[in-house]
Order: C-alpha cells, then structure tokens, then sequence
C-alpha cells in the first residue's frame, strides 16, 4: 500500500528524530506505531500526513506509483486523526461531516456513519458545536468521519486517548471491521490495543525503525520489552 | 514561583532580548530625532494618563485571550495558595507591560516631558493599578458578579479622572497607590470561585448555526474580533472627520481598516484547523474560499464605509472613489489571504504576540503605496 525508503525526519538537521528508516504498510492490515514518549512517532504520522515537512525519503511509492506526501492524489487516499485535535469549534459533527464530502468528493453510507455514531454512544452531541465537546467526544468525531471515509490509508495517532471503555471497545471492533476497505497505521501506548488489533508492529527506538509480526497469542508486554532491550 | 509559571508563558530569553535591544535602538533614535530641542513637550498629566490607558488596553487583550486556555486550569490546580497565583499573575501581567510597552513610553516621557522622575513613578504606580483592575474585572465576570464588574470600571474611571492636571503629583500618586489597594481588595468577594482566572468564552456561538461562513460564525462568536472590528470602524470615522481635507490623513484612513490584525489571522490563530487544512486534500478544501469570502465582505464595508464618509464630510465621492475602494478591497483580500496561506505566523505564545507580528504592516504599506500613487497621479 505505501512503501517509504530510506526517510530521515529532523527538527534540527543535525540531529534527526527518524535515521534511515524503512517503513512498509500492507494493503488491508492494521500496522501499531510503537516507541517509548519522545521516541518520534507523532512526528513520523506528522510527516505521514504532510504536517511536518523537515524530511528527506529516497523513496515514496503508494500502490507502486512515486508520490509525496503533500501530494493531492496521496491525500485524497488517507486521513489523519491527530491525537490532540481542537480545529473547526464553531462547527458540529454534522457541519464537519458535510465538509469532508466535498473535500474527499464522496457521499458517506449514512447506514455506515449511523452504525458508528451508535456505537461510539455520540448521537445527542452530533449538532453540538465541537468546542463544547468533551476530550473524549470530540476525539470520536474525528475517529468516526476517519472510518466512514472508507479510505486505503487512514493513520490513527493515539486514537485511545480520552475514549471512555466502551468506546474503547467498539474501537477495536471497528479497527477490525476498516481491514476489508484499507489499511491502518496506528500509534498506541496501550498493549492491549496493539494485542486486539494489529497484524504488523513498527518499533521505533532511538531513531530506528523495526517491523514485527504479531502471532496469535503473542504477550505484546513481554515482546516489547524485548524489543526495546534489543533496540538498546 | 506563580510569577515564574505566568511569565514563561508571555516570555521567553529570547523575547526579552530582542524586547531590550529594541528599547536600546529606540531611545537612541528618539534622542537622536529630539536634537534636545523643546518643539514638543508632554503635559505634566501625561505620566498617569498613558500608564493608565496603555496598561489597561494592552493587558485587556491578555488576560481576554490567555485566560481562555486550557492551561489556566492546570495552574489553577497547582498547589499554590490562590493569593500567591494571582498575584504571580498580577506580577507576571505588570512586568510584561513595563517591558514590553512601558519601557518605550518611559523613554518617550525623559525626551519630552518635563518632570521625567514624577511622571515614571506615576506612570508605573497607574499601570499597575491598571493591571489589578483588569484582573478584577475578569474575576467579576468568572463569579458572574456583575457589581464587582462595575466597582472595577468605576474605579477605573476615577483613576483616569484624579490624573487630570488639576490635581497636584503628590495628590495623584497616592491617588495611584489607593486605587491599586482599592482593585486588590475588591478581588476578596472572588477568592472563593474555581475560575479564578478562567474566562468561559460566551455561549453565543449556537445562535449563529444559519451561518455558512465559518470565519464569520467564528468572528461573531468570539467577542474580540467584534469589540476590534468595532474599534476600527470608530476610529475611521475619527479619521474622517479629522481629515477633512487632508490627503495624508485620508490615505491614512485607507490603510486603518487593513490593520485588522484579528480577522488578518483568523488562520494563524487556529493553529488545530491550519494543520487540518495542511492535511486534507487542497483541490476541494473550500476553507481558503470562505476565508476570502469572509475577508472579502469586511474590506469592501470599510473601504464603502471610508468612501461615504468622505461623501459625508467633504462632500466629494466619485465613482474613482468607488473604484479605488473596489480595487483595494481586491488588493487587499488576495493579500491577506496569500500571507495566511503562505507565510502563516507561527511559534506565538500568546494572541496579544500574534497580533502584534510585524507582518501586520506588510498590507497597510501596500495600500499606502497603492492610495500615495493614485494621489501622486491626480497632482
């Protein structure tokens, strides 16, 4: 689905976030972000999502075309739902909703919107504006037009930040379901939404990036500890 | 330490040193341009008066914005007495003032006033009265007491009136210190409310939900951006009036309604739906559009508003006159535009900071040069 070769990522040039790092996302897997705080994942969706523009790639194939990042064809294809999000707050989901259509030129399977507004128990707060919105809420904004896009790529950056347990739940539930339409790159803290979900896991310690399967069965705590021992 | 917590939010090393060398060049141009001749000397008042008035506006617009974030909370949650909070915010206020503003003024009254040591005492002793004042205005509004709003305004007023040159220095400094003990005391009746220093924004942002446009939704829901517009509509029509005849002043009056800052950078200001514009496909992303819209409808009512001033006042507003305000409406929506899109301002810590961006001159320049060339031309 997306093939980036050889991208370093920096504030400062000389000293990198991300070295060197190959980064493969499969077509229709869900792929964790893993790294200890400060490790540069935001950073690496930042640039995923042509937010951060301090980086070079020798490479960047999406289904075998060359693209960049900032390219309206890549856009058009994925979405971003950043872990802290605070824009648009004089407009309701409803409002955002009808903006993303025109801006992605698609219609949303109103079955399918209505499917997760349910599920993510946020249907009295659709008309609401978003600054009146809890954490919480106004992150399932967000998740839920991320899903209903029904795009190849959609990158997920700490989407478990604020959900309450039954949002949480039905998170993983969809992550799941998003599969059959496109891929997911999703960074977490939480083990056991890594466990639930992914196929794939990126590691991403001290500015190098590793790939890992997950096996059915796998205790992610202990693999990862493992891995960031192995990283050091 | 409550200071300290407050100041790092409005400074940092590097912004003071830039705000000190900038002291350093103006007052060695100021005394330069002065040649120590007496061709304009300041009023024995003028001390009081300035402190007052640059004290209350600038920190007005501070404590407005800052005391929105969601930060406050955090501090507010600290273990620091609540007294020691406020008045490391009352510090942190008056410090940033006498940097940032003060420090200019005081330079401007030991060139041109006359009792340069009475008017700098009054002057910090007035603003810090100022500051206090519009805390207590803020803590008023949290605890939804609207008599300890307008105890603060009243006492405001007072200052301002017992600055006047009938009153002799000593009168007025004691006037000065009075005040300040006056605001300080009546922020007791609020010591007990949670929002100490938070400001809930209005919630008048739902009546507006027939509005399409989302940065007029926005400007009409956050009073700021009203109170500025508002300002500078007066001011135009002070303008108008003291221009008459004057060609200077009405090319002046063409480039006030252009210092819009708030509405100039709507987008710098959002920093959350900036990055979402940046991350969403741009061929169908409309917000540019509506920004330009928005932008758009503001310039062409200042610059008709400037035209039948001038229809009003001199008696002289021809179709050129509609043409050059169509023109620079044109000139000027493309411009602010452009630089949100391209030259978007970032790293600010506070809104007062973004506004005060030197950016803010780029569009006033164009259309002075614009209106100058026009004139030039009719001469």
């Amino acid at each position: 689905m997306l093939e980036v070769k050889n991208l370093s990522v920096w504030y400062t040039k000389d000293r990198p976030v991300i070295c060197h790092a190959d980064v493969t996302l499969k077509d229709h897997q869900v792929v964790g972000l893993l790294g200890v705080n400060g490790a540069g994942k935001t950073t690496l969706i930042n640039t995923l999502s042509g937010v951060h523009t301090e980086f070079e790639a020798e490479q960047i194939l999406q289904d075998g075309a060359r693209i960049g990042f900032s390219d309206d064809a890549f856009k058009r294809r994925r979405y971003t739902v950043f872990t802290e999000e605070q824009a648009f707050g004089y407009w309701s989901f409803s409002e955002y909703k009808k903006y993303m259509e025109k801006v992605y030129q698609t219609r949303l399977d109103e079955q399918y919107v209505q499917y997760l507004v349910e599920g993510f128990r946020f249907q009295e707060y659709r008309e609401q504006y978003m600054n009146k919105l809890s954490t919480g809420n106004r992150k399932k904004v967000f998740l839920i037009l991320g899903f209903a896009l029904r795009l190849p790529l959609l990158i997920l950056d700490e989407p478990l930040d604020g959900l309450d347990f039954g949002a949480a739940e039905f998170l993983y539930e969809v992550l799941r379901g998003h599969k059959s339409c496109g891929s997911v790159l999703m960074s977490s803290h939480i083990a056991e939404s890594i466990e639930m979900t992914c196929d794939e896991v990126l590691l991403l310690n001290q500015g190098v990036m590793t790939s890992k399967e997950i096996q059915d069965g796998t205790d992610i705590r202990k693999e990862v500890k493992e891995w960031l021992r192995d990283g050091d | 330490m409550a200071t300290k917590v407050f100041l790092r939010d409005f400074m940092t090393p590097k912004k003071i040193r830039n705000y000190l060398i900038a002291v350093v060049v103006f007052g060695g141009l100021i005394f330069s341009l002065s040649g120590g001749g007496e061709s304009f000397v300041l009023s024995d008042s003028a001390g009081g008066m300035i402190g007052i008035g640059i004290a209350f506006t600038s920190t007005a617009y501070v404590i407005y914005t800052y005391s929105t974030w969601d930060k406050i909370r955090l501090y507010v949650a600290l273990p620091i007495g609540k007294w020691k909070l406020l008045g490391g915010y009352f510090l942190a206020l008056w410090l940033c003032t006498l940097l940032q503003r003060m420090s200019f003024v005081i330079l401007v009254l030991a060139v041109f006033g006359k009792h340069v040591w009475e008017n700098v005492c009054l002057l910090l002793l007035s603003s810090g009265a100022a500051v206090l004042i519009n805390i207590g205005i803020l803590l008023g509004r949290n605890a939804k007491r609207r008599g300890l709003v307008f105890a603060n305004v009243a006492l405001l007023l007072l200052l301002l009136a017992l600055q006047l040159p009938c009153f002799a220095f000593r009168e007025k400094l004691l006037f000065s210190v009075s005040a300040g003990l006056a605001a300080a005391a009546l922020w007791i009746p609020c010591r007990e409310t949670d929002l100490i220093l938070r400001h809930q924004p209005g919630k008048t942002a739902c009546r507006n939900r027939r509005i399409v446009n989302y940065f007029l939704r926005t400007m009409l829901a956050e009073k700021i951006y009203m109170v500025n517009t508002v300002c500078i509509f007066a001011f135009l029509i002070v303008l108008c009036i003291a221009g008459r005849s004057n060609p200077i002043m009405w090319n002046v009056a063409w480039c006030v309604g252009a210092v819009n800052t708030p509405l100039l950078t709507m987008l710098s200001a959002d920093v959350w739906t900036s990055r979402q514009i940046v991350m969403l496909p741009g061929r169908n992303n409309n917000l540019y559009a509506q920004y330009a819209v928005f932008l758009g409808g503001y310039f062409v009512l200042v610059n008709l508003a400037l035209v039948l001033g001038r229809y009003l006042i001199v008696g002289e507003a021809g179709i050129s006159d509609f043409l050059m305000a169509a023109i620079l409406a044109a000139v000027e929506t493309g411009a602010a535009v452009f630089m949100e899109k391209n030259g978007r301002i970032t790293g600010w810590q506070t809104k007062q900071e973004l506004w005060k961006n030197p950016r803010k001159y780029v569009l006033p320049l164009i259309i002075f040069a614009l209106v100058s060339v026009r004139y030039l031309l009719r001469l």
